[in-house]
């Protein structure tokens, strides 16, 4: 079986079917990020379909030199993607859709639809780097180092937005006790 | 740890099993290669951009040679200049 830094060669030299096989072997866990981080799986899929079409024209263009492996580099794509959707929903102060509203051809149960839907009610009120950070700790089990690289920031900072994450978090729960 | 930190780790490790299994639409990836597709360069533009990647290069080494080639070439017709000018003023 090709491996995915096989089919990055081959994207290069313009095989589109390449990139198929890379969607197909990447989102399934680019989809799961992006809809623990937006808060929604049809929002998070969005994101990761814009990612894609960064990491294309990216590649296409010979702006991935490879340094990073392609999954870091990819969760760096969605996250900044996602990162820059929060900004932008919270200015258009959008509410996240109706989780009782099934969507056609999504195969998820409506249980890890309000699952989804909680995590967007209870982090909602984290700036958007917070959330990100809290989302690849602790329910995607990132490593502080991991997610430096992914966020392309020191471990010392994950760290502290970590802290301020968490914080927050307290403060909710204080008020809502 | 406090009963507060105790709780927030317990629902995020909830929220992490619960979400587990979040897969995409069954039609994500042909979603994404028709959007790619809408967006991708002309194939002719790509051809063109690829090929002057390499011939880029190739380009400047020949101007190169040409430059230097015109550089000696100009040497030795003054020198030629010279001589003829010189047999020129001999015969007149």
């Amino acid at each position: 079986m090709p491996t995915l830094e096989q089919a990055v060669a081959r994207i290069r030299n313009g095989d589109i079917g390449a990139f198929r096989e890379l969607v197909d072997e990447t989102s399934p866990r680019l989809c799961r990020l992006a809809a623990r981080i937006m808060g929604s799986v049809a929002d998070g899929e969005d994101v990761v379909q814009d990612a894609y079409i960064k990491a294309y024209g990216a590649l296409m263009q010979g702006r991935f030199d490879g340094r990073s492996h392609i999954h870091t580099w990819l969760y760096r794509i969605v996250t900044n993607t996602a990162i820059t959707a929060l900004r932008s929903r919270a200015r258009q102060r959008r509410v996240t859709d109706d989780p009782a509203t099934p969507v056609p051809g999504n195969p998820n149960s409506p249980e890890t639809h309000l699952a989804v839907s909680e995590i967007a009610e209870w982090m909602g009120a984290l700036p958007p780097e917070q959330r990100v950070t809290l989302v690849l700790k602790t329910l995607e089990g990132l490593t502080s180092g991991e997610i430096a690289a992914i966020m392309d920031c020191s471990e010392g900072a994950v760290e502290q937005r970590l802290v301020r994450a968490r914080a927050k978090l307290r403060e909710r729960q204080r008020y809502h006790d | 740890m406090t009963d507060r930190d105790q709780d927030i780790e317990a629902r995020l490790t909830r929220l992490a099993r619960s979400t587990e299994a979040v897969v995409p639409s069954e039609w994500f990836t042909d979603r994404v290669m028709v959007a790619i597709d809408s967006k991708r360069e002309p194939e002719w533009n790509s051809t063109i951009v690829r090929m002057s990647r390499v011939a880029l290069p190739v380009a400047a080494l020949a101007a190169s040679i040409a430059l230097m080639w015109a550089v000696a070439s100009e040497h030795t017709w003054e020198e030629a200049l010279a001589v003829s000018s010189g047999q020129t003023e001999l015969e007149w």
